[in-house]
């Protein structure tokens, strides 16, 4: 009877830690995982100042992700998955965004579906690029994300998740946010701002 | 009761190793790292563009054109040479860890072209023995592991422009 005990305890301990072990490796190698990442509004980025010197978390995380990050002096991703009041994005609602664009050379605004695949439309758009965008008065840039069609910028999106990626090509900033003296600066990216969701659309 | 208690600590401990065991392995075991995804269609010495809708990669930006390259400097110094054109281009430099050890931008483009010359610190130290402190006319470069990965991205600044893009960048090398 002791030794069942013992077995028992012993398969008891081995399935705890697999799963917490798992459990914990699958979370910090996702995106709730903030170690190392920037957040400005809805918008996360994760520079790396010295990708040599990376320490195991980034790397593990580089690796599950199956990209090839932009390098240091190349540029910087900003992912969002929420709009600014904190609710997922959805196909089904309109949003705005609205912003002086931060310093970059260049900056690419892109819509992916729920597989992480570009955004899949008639009109063959999935993002903009700063030469391609409309811009108004004092060069502020305004694009609608909406399943129907919108005047200005409008990127196409059918129902379901979503995210957006604003990529900042030779950028300052994508060198200077990722050493100390760069810590606690703020840069001027755009706020998601939901503007209304057809019937059925989330609540 | 006690005993209970011990169990659960011991799955705790060995929730840790797990861990920590997997977050070290991950990189290698993964199988489908970037450096893995790029490698299976990047040609050795030669490179391959690719579109948006094309490249192995996931989330591509659409207005990125990227070729790629694999190079082994066991067989000596590799020299690539990369076209600019209008809009955005970096030529960047990977180690089998997916971990990007350089970058060169159109802005330290000359004559409408990047050029670097890649070597292992070996083979660097041979050529500065035989010709002295380099010259200002080529860019060396020292790769941290013999292998690796070359990526050029080009941005499409217009979609009418995505030819021109695509096309200006065939005549890029890395041998």
């Amino acid at each position: 009877m002791k030794g069942f005990s013992a077995i028992l305890g012993l398969v008891y301990a081995l399935a705890l830690g697999g799963a917490l072990g798992l459990g914990l490796t699958w979370w910090a190698t996702g995106a709730d995982f903030q170690l190392g990442a920037l957040r400005f509004g809805p918008w996360t980025a994760w520079p790396l100042a010295d990708p040599l010197g990376a320490d195991r978390y980034s790397r593990a995380r580089i690796a599950r992700s199956g990209d090839l990050p932009l390098g240091p002096g190349e540029g910087l991703a900003f992912t969002a998955w929420e709009d600014s009041a904190g609710r997922a994005l959805d196909g089904t609602c309109r949003y705005r965004l609205s912003a002086m664009l931060p310093q970059a050379r260049w900056w690419t605004l892109s819509l992916y579906d729920r597989s992480d695949r570009l955004a899949r439309n008639p009109s063959n758009r999935a993002g903009f690029t700063s030469a391609s965008v409309l811009r108004g008065e004092e060069g502020r840039v305004t694009v609608t994300v909406a399943p129907d069609s919108q005047p200005g910028n409008w990127l196409p999106s059918s129902p379901g998740p979503m995210s957006l990626i604003l990529r900042l090509y030779d950028s300052p900033i994508s060198t200077g946010l990722a050493t100390e003296f760069g810590a606690g600066r703020s840069i001027a990216v755009p706020a998601i701002e939901r503007l209304d969701c057809v019937a059925g659309g989330p609540p | 009761m006690i005993r209970w208690l011990l169990w659960t600590l011991a799955g705790l401990l060995i929730g840790v190793v797990v861990h920590l065991a997997t977050i070290v392995t991950l990189p290698r075991l993964s199988g489908q790292t970037g450096f893995q995804r790029a490698s299976a269609i990047a040609p050795l010495g030669r490179f391959v563009i690719l579109t948006a809708d094309k490249t192995p990669l996931p989330l591509p930006d659409p207005a990125i054109v990227t070729a790629f390259c694999r190079y082994d400097l066991t067989g000596g110094p590799v020299h690539v040479r990369v076209p600019l054109n209008a809009g955005f281009l970096s030529v960047s430099f990977y180690t089998p860890a997916g971990l990007n050890f350089y970058t060169l931008t159109d802005r330290a483009g000359a004559n409408g072209a990047l050029e670097m010359t890649l070597f292992t610190l070996a083979q660097l130290a041979e050529i500065r023995a035989k010709q002295g402190p380099d010259l200002p006319v080529a860019l060396r470069l020292q790769a941290p592991e013999p292998t690796g990965l070359i990526v050029v991205r080009a941005l499409v600044p217009e979609p009418t422009q995505q030819v021109d893009v695509e096309r200006g960048l065939e005549p890029a090398s890395c041998r």
